[in-house]
């Protein structure tokens, strides 16, 4: 169980690094309008050319691998509401690091959802 | 730049986004043959990997991974991550209304207290989102 958790939490701050980089990376690119086929072409070559998003794509590997060998290791149903703590670590994270504004909404509907997954995975 | 709030457009990106990083999820999970014996040894987890790269449903489920990820920078550059992120949970809202249509599963009263319990949670969300978005695109 508290190896399920450390690993677990090991494998979400790494995605939680990686969200973070990619956000952070994002900010930085212009937001525009995509309406042709060429745009998105276009607009995915930008982001592979940005540096933060390869160490937000390894950083996210990373995570995946760590998610991977808990999956393969531990129930599905342990797995899932345990990763929740995502939420929190985004939360925390995207105030500290990105500047957002936590207002009551995302807190409370940030805590309700945590709540619900809970009840699913009990249910 | 213009002003955009959690538009529904984007709200239906980040629905299909975690459907489909949700489908490649399982994928990965019925692509891997070989489980991991230890998380602490080099060898151990190369053994992992090695075991398991020939997979081609865990390739598939990793191809489908990646184009989620465009789709998902996209929504990135529309919205907060703090909102972003807890939209995410709409997998587990969307994942047993599929298994009561396509399985015809049978859905515990406790986990429709959660599915409606989510459903709230996203309804706050999406209020939080119209404030915090100027912000984020100035």
């Amino acid at each position: 169980m508290m190896a399920a958790m450390t690993i677990i939490l090991l494998g979400e701050s790494f995605t939680t690094l990686g969200q973070i980089l990619y956000k952070k990376n994002m900010n930085r690119l212009d937001a525009r309008s995509l309406k042709s086929i060429g745009s998105y072409f276009a607009f995915m070559r930008d982001v592979l050319l940005l540096p933060g998003i390869w160490l937000g794509l390894f950083s996210m590997a990373i995570g995946l691998i760590v998610w991977l060998v808990a999956l393969s290791r531990f129930d599905l149903s342990l797995v899932f509401p345990a990763s929740s703590i995502l939420y929190v670590l985004i939360l925390l994270a995207s105030r500290v690091f990105l500047n957002e504004k936590i207002d009551a909404m995302k807190l409370i509907g940030t805590s309700l959802i945590m709540v619900g997954i809970i009840a699913i995975t009990l249910g | 730049m213009s002003k955009k709030g959690l538009t529904l457009k984007i709200f239906w990106l980040i629905l299909c986004d975690n459907l489909a990083s949700s489908a490649a999820q399982l994928l990965m999970k019925k692509g891997l043959r070989f489980p991991a014996e230890d998380f602490f040894s080099f060898h151990a987890i190369f053994n992992f990997i090695l075991g398991n790269i020939a997979s081609p449903v865990l390739w598939l489920g990793i191809s489908i991974y990646a184009l989620s990820f465009f789709v998902w920078i996209v929504i990135l550059s529309h919205v907060d991550l703090s909102v972003a992120i807890p939209l995410t949970s709409t997998d587990y809202v969307l994942v047993p209304f599929f298994a009561i249509i396509f399985l015809k599963e049978t859905v515990s009263p406790l986990r429709w207290v959660g599915i409606a319990t989510i459903i709230l949670g996203i309804y706050f969300i999406s209020k939080s989102g119209k404030q915090a978005l100027a912000r984020n695109l100035s």
